[in-house]
């Protein structure tokens, strides 16, 4: 589905990580790689430290922390926000939503629309859409979006398809009516039929979490997990990106008149290095203007990667300069989606530590 | 430049700082590191650099050639 | 081509008897990591970059489809 819309901005982007680091190194002995592959691997992959959120801190823990540190540094006042959207695949409970909770724990006012909107590697996207549609309304003037997860919980340590990779974060970008008459261009697509390649098959309705869907059993590769943990099928999630995400990016492109040379930045989705070098190889763009470099330093948040990408790569940059840059957010669903926006002369662009 | 490697000594958590330190071995070293670098750079020089600069100065020494 | 095709998977499986016969994927013999080692390595050593959508278990299973999808690749 193709969405245009315009006088909105961007105006800031914070980003909160555990302090938690978990190093790859200490936990090779997990997985059944050689010493040499695992060698390897870490330099193809990108598997290095991650951030891990302590036991018990939940989604919704980061992003107060973050709202807190908004607050108390006079960067967002809580009368402001008229609309707060939460992106997670991690509440805190199944009901009530978990902006819900955030609402209570903030102080916000009653008049405060909150949603749950429940993506993963395109979330930030999705809720970019969401917030821009709020603030078609008269009564809404800015929005706080937040991307959270705190996945690690749900990913068995013995499971090398995962293990390496996820990690815990969140972020908040703050999104606002703008004067300044640029048009925001996306497109998001659905593929329900491949809805299991990414997956935690128990402890929804569908199917209880039980003491037998807890029962840890191994697969044919020789990875360790219960019908509990996260099952991502690896292969085909691969194929996928590589097959939809590049025609999507040059369909967007070449529908709204633009060239890959005025993109400044392709700030994209980070499952692991090999996969984003691969996609810049096919779209012929070198890997400064497609960073990958999220999964080696922080881990894979799900939604979060994207601004936690724009918060370590533009950092402060986005204070005095404007970009043009390419969004784009693909993986659990399967979904797709790309934006092309301009950002900058942001109010701030951090990372800080929970 | 005293300023800038007194601040750069704060980053690191360190007392002292030598050219031939190499920035991947202190304790203190991690994602953040580099970030609180850049914007260091941006407050003292208004100089604007990447993250990927950061990585292949690989020393103090190779910080300071940054400054330019 | 053939012989440094060999030696790279050789040298990242020195485990695989007989890699020149061998059904890599259909015999279990290579998994989705080794694949994505043997495509780094591949990459440097031929100074090319296979295409994603390349990156198949059926393009793997042999040398000697390995080697055809090499060249489409634009190895030589």
């Amino acid at each position: 589905m193709k969405f245009e819309f315009d006088n909105k901005r961007i105006t800031g982007v914070l980003t909160v990580v555990p302090h938690n680091t978990v190093k790859f190194d200490d936990e090779i002995s997990n997985y059944n790689f050689s010493e040499k592959q695992s060698k390897k691997l870490k330099l193809i992959m990108g598997y290095e430290e991650k951030r891990v959120a302590p036991k018990g801190v939940c989604s919704s823990d980061l992003c107060e922390y973050g709202m807190n540190y908004l607050f108390d540094n006079n960067l967002l006042k809580r009368e402001e926000i008229d609309a707060l959207i939460l992106v997670t695949q991690s509440p805190d409970y199944f009901m009530p939503a978990t902006s819900n909770i955030l609402h209570g724990k903030l102080g916000l006012k009653k008049e405060t629309f909150c949603i749950d909107i429940s993506q993963g590697c395109s979330g930030f996207i999705i809720g970019l859409i969401q917030a821009f549609m709020l603030l078609e309304q008269k009564n809404i003037n800015k929005v706080v979006l937040l991307n959270a997860d705190v996945l690690s919980p749900k990913v068995s340590k013995r499971d090398r398809n995962s293990n390496p990779l996820i990690g815990d974060a969140a972020s908040i970008t703050i999104v606002e009516k703008s004067n300044k008459n640029e048009k925001i261009v996306a497109d998001i697509n659905f593929d329900g039929l491949n809805a299991l390649c990414l997956n935690i098959p128990a402890g929804g309705f569908r199917m209880p979490s039980t003491m037998e869907t807890a029962i840890i059993r191994e697969d044919e590769a020789g990875n360790f997990r219960s019908l509990d943990n996260l099952v991502m099928k690896g292969d085909d999630v691969f194929n996928f990106v590589l097959n939809k995400v590049p025609e999507q990016i040059e369909n967007l492109l070449s529908s709204n008149g633009v060239t890959k040379g005025e993109i400044d930045y392709f700030l994209c989705h980070q499952p692991n290095k090999f996969m984003l070098q691969k996609l810049a190889d096919k779209l012929t763009i070198s890997y400064e203007k497609l960073p990958n470099n999220i999964v080696e330093n922080f881990g894979n948040a799900s939604g979060v990667t994207i601004p936690t990408c724009i918060s370590f790569n533009l950092n402060e940059n986005l204070l005095n300069n404007e970009y043009k840059v390419c969004l784009s957010g693909f993986g659990i669903g399967l979904t797709w989606a790309s934006m092309l926006i301009n950002i900058g002369n942001f109010d701030f662009c951090k990372i800080i530590e929970y | 430049m005293e300023q800038f490697e007194e601040k750069l000594a704060g980053i690191l958590e360190v007392d002292e700082l030598n050219d031939n330190d190499i920035l991947e071995e202190f304790e203190e070293w991690d994602s953040l590191s580099i970030l609180s670098i850049i914007a260091l750079f941006n407050s003292e020089f208004g100089k604007t650099i990447s993250v990927a600069d950061v990585r292949e100065a690989k020393t103090i020494g190779g910080l300071k050639k940054l400054i330019g | 081509m053939r012989d440094k095709v060999v030696a790279i998977i050789q040298d990242n499986r020195p485990d695989i008897d007989d890699v020149e016969h061998a059904e890599f994927v259909t015999d279990g013999l290579l998994d989705s990591f080794d694949i994505v080692t043997l495509v780094a390595e591949f990459d440097k050593t031929f100074g090319i970059s296979i295409d994603g959508a390349d990156i198949t278990p059926d393009n793997f299973n042999s040398i000697d489809s390995i080697i055809e999808m090499l060249k489409k690749n634009g190895a030589q």
